[in-house]
């Protein structure tokens, strides 16, 4: 293994994190940062975005954490970000040819995000397509995201592109259009939010971060934590983390990563999926647990990296996952793991049997979980086993919530699940509110027994 | 007169002293003082409360009457019009432990007033009531009695006071198996690590997810017979007769059907099909005994090897609740066993 | 005795006598084989199961077919 990374020596993995707070944006003439105001030019900023021919037409809007406003249809969410020491570099393999990141200096503008909504186009898949959030009322408080500005940009598709294409088969042209419609819509989100963090040029920054696993004595006598990160539908570096192959097919063997690469754009989220756990490309920015590892590295415990990894589609396979994932961790020098699953059946017999064996070995864990049961009675595990003895619940996501009506809806008219009128009142299950039972440990959200 | 709570106390023949199993057919009878543990009972309470009177009655008598001698006591217990009822503590014991649990169920119905009973986690009554009655866990036996008293007199005055209960672990009581979500004070992610920093520490933790318990069933002695195994056959994979005729559901099911397997030897993809959602019924359907093995099994019988009941008994496990399924597992162990059958051969999918 | 291809689920849940099937949607067949070999792999797990129960067992126990059967 590649000592540099913790020596500090050539090309180490320290990140200089600078933010630049906002506090309050608006569409104004010009794309400026000032004492804490976002303004915003929406023409050159639309002018980008159009540059993909997917597109008709981008409308802004912003809303603003107590507004009453709802947004809809959410496909990602991303943190305005851009890496200064490397320019170009930023969201390798998707922006831009790979390159490392996770090192050097990169700005972000904090208290802000920028949210992609859009109208499902005909062909696209609806199921785990609908996301929402609520700024205010009763639903605001289940979203991490309600308390940022966010800075919402509704794609409408080009449809005169979809018309040109040619296709013997109708279902195919519409498939292909809307699979590529909603790629376009995730790669102008990071455009924009390249775009906006490089305003920050020549601030200065509100607050300055060394986020570094630096190596000395000391560490030796602190137990090595490994963070096991399970991941659906997420880019590493611009190819699709899991494979899209049918059922049957085994799932990838688990890699390592710095955790700075997770914080710093090499991982973005590529497809939609339970809006309560989906894996938005901002709480991968800003990862719960990693930048809780970080902040007690070197004090309680000695963060050895993380391991990313996937589900298996039978029994052997998650045999096999499972096994390596617990063997890269014990590698790593792991004395205890941090696992968090996206729940749901599959997943979590990878999560359940990956403890197992962690635990066999001696290797202590804690798990990140969120619930799913529908009935009272039920204590919601598909799958668990003894070993699993540490268990912090990220919340029941088919607990419903009313949500009151609400004065501006953006993203569309009608709920995807169940074409209920998106701006009246609503009986949703949380699964249907954006990082609601986030499996990062990024709400505050728990299940207890009654 | 002793605080605003009145307390109703009932408590078993035993315990009231009236005498032992030989006493335990007498019906409901009360006094209108605090009784046996009732004694240490009024103490705990102290100031807060009074036991103006305690019921007691056989466990046999509860154990035939059922809830009909429970809904009897509750009136009984209703004359004295208390704001409390408290219910034994009956430790390790079966009986005793149904009746109590029985009776603050009743209380709780008939008269709209708290009740709480006490006893130790592997009563049968602990399972069984949980959602509806609040149970304090206690120790195996009665030298146990002076810490559960202690734990009763302050819940009791709790509930009496109409005062909402904390959560099952805080306050002291079993959970009623129930969750539902909260804001903790803190992200996930910090309890997470707060939780592993305390692991390796060596201290105590406690999971927010506790694992579920199983009854824990003792295995049944190895069948030794001589003569062919009486086997009755059971699938829980959703076999049925073609068609389904009695439209057992594709999951959530709430019940099970029977087939005569007479003149049967083995399961056709004519005769019979799998309607069960929870996995891929191809298979099944192009060959039932693949799921429950009657071809085999006759085969096996024509040697002398084993005896096969007249019948198929089957359910669809996909998406069942635990209370409905163990209703159905029983319901059939009951049917099987008045058959004679010596064993079970259970297909599970 | 329960035939279920989930044996480590079924001994986690405390059945006591369990045999692994060949799979969730077929536990006592396997559609990748003849006819005939199949019935003589069912037979092999049914007589597995069967003298499983003239055995005593404390704890939940998964007695492992044959090598062959699974």
């Amino acid at each position: 293994m590649n000592d540099s990374w913790k020596h500090g020596g050539e090309g180490s993995s320290h990140l200089e994190l600078l933010t630049y707070e906002v506090k309050d944006a608006a569409m104004d003439h010009q794309t400026a940062l000032q004492a804490g105001t976002l303004t915003i030019n929406a023409v050159e900023l639309r002018s980008l975005l159009l540059e993909d021919s997917y597109f008709d037409d981008v409308v802004f809007d912003v809303v603003r954490p107590g507004e009453d406003a709802r947004l809809v249809h959410i496909i990602d969410v991303v943190e305005p970000r851009t890496r200064v020491s490397e320019p170009g570099s930023d969201f390798p393999g998707l922006l831009g040819a790979f390159r490392t990141v996770g090192r050097g200096t990169t700005h972000r503008l904090g208290g802000i995000c920028i949210t992609e909504v859009s109208e499902p186009v005909p062909g696209a898949a609806t199921l785990w397509r609908e996301a929402m959030l609520d700024m205010s009322g009763a639903g605001a408080q289940y979203s991490p995201l309600s308390r940022l500005i966010n800075l919402v940009v509704e794609f409408r598709p080009n449809l005169e592109r979809l018309r040109q294409t040619e296709s013997a088969d109708k279902t195919d042209t519409l498939a292909a259009f809307a699979a590529g419609y909603d790629k376009a819509i995730r790669l102008a989100g990071l455009k924009a939010a390249v775009y906006l963090a490089s305003i920050t040029a020549g601030l200065r920054p509100d607050r300055r971060e060394t986020l570094r696993l630096a190596e000395n004595d000391s560490l030796r006598a602190l137990p090595g934590v490994v963070y096991l990160l399970q991941l659906q539908a997420t880019y590493l570096y611009g190819e699709i983390l899991p494979p899209t192959g049918s059922v049957g097919e085994p799932g990838p063997l688990p890699t390592i990563i710095h955790p700075n690469e997770v914080l710093d754009g090499a991982l973005v989220n590529a497809f939609t999926t339970m809006a309560c756990t989906r894996e938005a490309t901002y709480l991968m920015q800003n990862h719960a647990v990693i930048r809780e590892l970080h902040r007690r590295h070197g004090e309680s415990l000695d963060f050895r990296g993380v391991v990313l990894y996937t589900y298996g589609e039978n029994n052997s396979s998650k045999e096999r996952v499972a096994g390596h994932t617990a063997n890269l961790a014990d590698l790593l020098g792991a004395n205890g793991a941090i696992l968090s699953s996206l729940g749901g059946g599959h997943a979590t017999i990878d999560l359940m049997l990956t403890c197992e064996k962690l635990e066999r070995r001696g290797i202590a864990t804690t798990l990140l979980l969120p619930e799913m049961a529908t009935d009272p009675e039920d204590s919601g595990f598909v799958h668990f086993v003894r070993e699993a003895q540490a268990i912090v619940s990220t919340g029941n996501y088919e607990q419903r919530v009313q949500l009151e009506p609400t004065g501006k809806v953006i993203g569309g008219m009608q709920l995807i699940d169940g074409h209920q009128n998106a701006s009246g009142s609503l009986d949703v299950p949380l699964r249907l509110i954006i990082g609601s039972t986030n499996q990062w440990g990024a709400s505050q959200l728990r299940g207890r027994a009654r | 007169m002793r605080g605003e709570i009145r307390v109703v106390h009932y408590i078993n023949q035993y315990f009231a002293g009236a005498g032992g199993e030989d006493r335990a057919n007498i019906g409901p009878q009360s006094g209108e003082s605090p009784i046996g543990p009732g004694v240490g009972l009024q103490r705990a309470l102290g100031e807060a409360a009074q036991i103006v009177a305690t019921v007691f009655c056989g466990d046999n008598y509860m154990a035939e009457k059922g809830d009909v001698a429970a809904v009897e006591i509750a009136h009984l217990i209703g004359e004295y019009s208390p704001q409390v009822v408290v219910a034994g503590p009956s430790f390790g014991s079966g009986r005793y432990g149904l009746a109590c649990a029985q009776v603050c169920y009743a209380v709780q119905r008939e008269l709209k007033i708290p009740a709480l009973a006490a006893m130790h986690e592997e009563s049968p009554a602990v399972d069984l009531f949980r959602r509806r009655v609040v149970i304090i866990p206690t120790g195996r036996t009665a030298a146990g009695m002076a810490a559960a008293l202690g734990a009763v007199a302050r819940i009791a005055v709790k509930l009496g006071r109409g005062e909402a209960l904390g959560t099952p672990d805080l306050e002291g009581y079993f959970s009623r198996g129930e969750r539902s979500n909260e804001f903790s004070e803190t992200q996930g992610a910090v309890r997470a690590v707060d939780m592993l920093a305390n692991r390796f520490q060596g201290k105590a933790f406690q999971t927010e997810w506790p694992l579920p318990t199983y009854d824990a069933v003792k295995a049944p002695p190895a069948v030794t017979t001589r003569r062919p195994i009486r086997l009755g056959l059971v699938t829980e994979g959703g076999v049925v007769a073609k068609g389904n005729p009695d439209r057992l559901p594709s999951g959530w099911a709430n019940k099970w059907v029977r087939y005569s397997l007479t003149g049967i030897e083995d399961l056709t993809a004519t005769d019979f099909e799998t309607i069960d959602g929870g996995f891929d019924t191809r298979a099944g359907n192009d060959e039932p005994d693949r799921l429950i093995p009657v071809d085999a099994l006759r085969e096996l019988e024509k040697e002398g090897k084993v005896q096969l009941h007249g019948e198929l008994y089957s359910t669809v496990g996909n998406m069942g609740s635990i209370s409905n399924m163990r209703r159905i597992g029983a319901e059939m162990a009951y049917e099987l066993r008045r058959a004679g059958v010596d064993a079970v051969l259970v297909g599970a999918t | 005795m329960l035939v279920t291809a989930l044996s480590p689920l079924a001994k986690t849940v405390g059945a006591n006598r369990i045999v692994r099937g060949k799979a969730v949607s077929h536990p006592f067949g396997d559609p990748t084989l003849s006819p005939i070999d199949e019935r003589r792999f069912r037979r092999r797990l049914v007589e597995k199961a069967l003298s499983a129960l003239a055995i005593d067992v404390d704890t939940p126990t998964v007695f492992e077919a044959d090598p062959e059967t699974t």
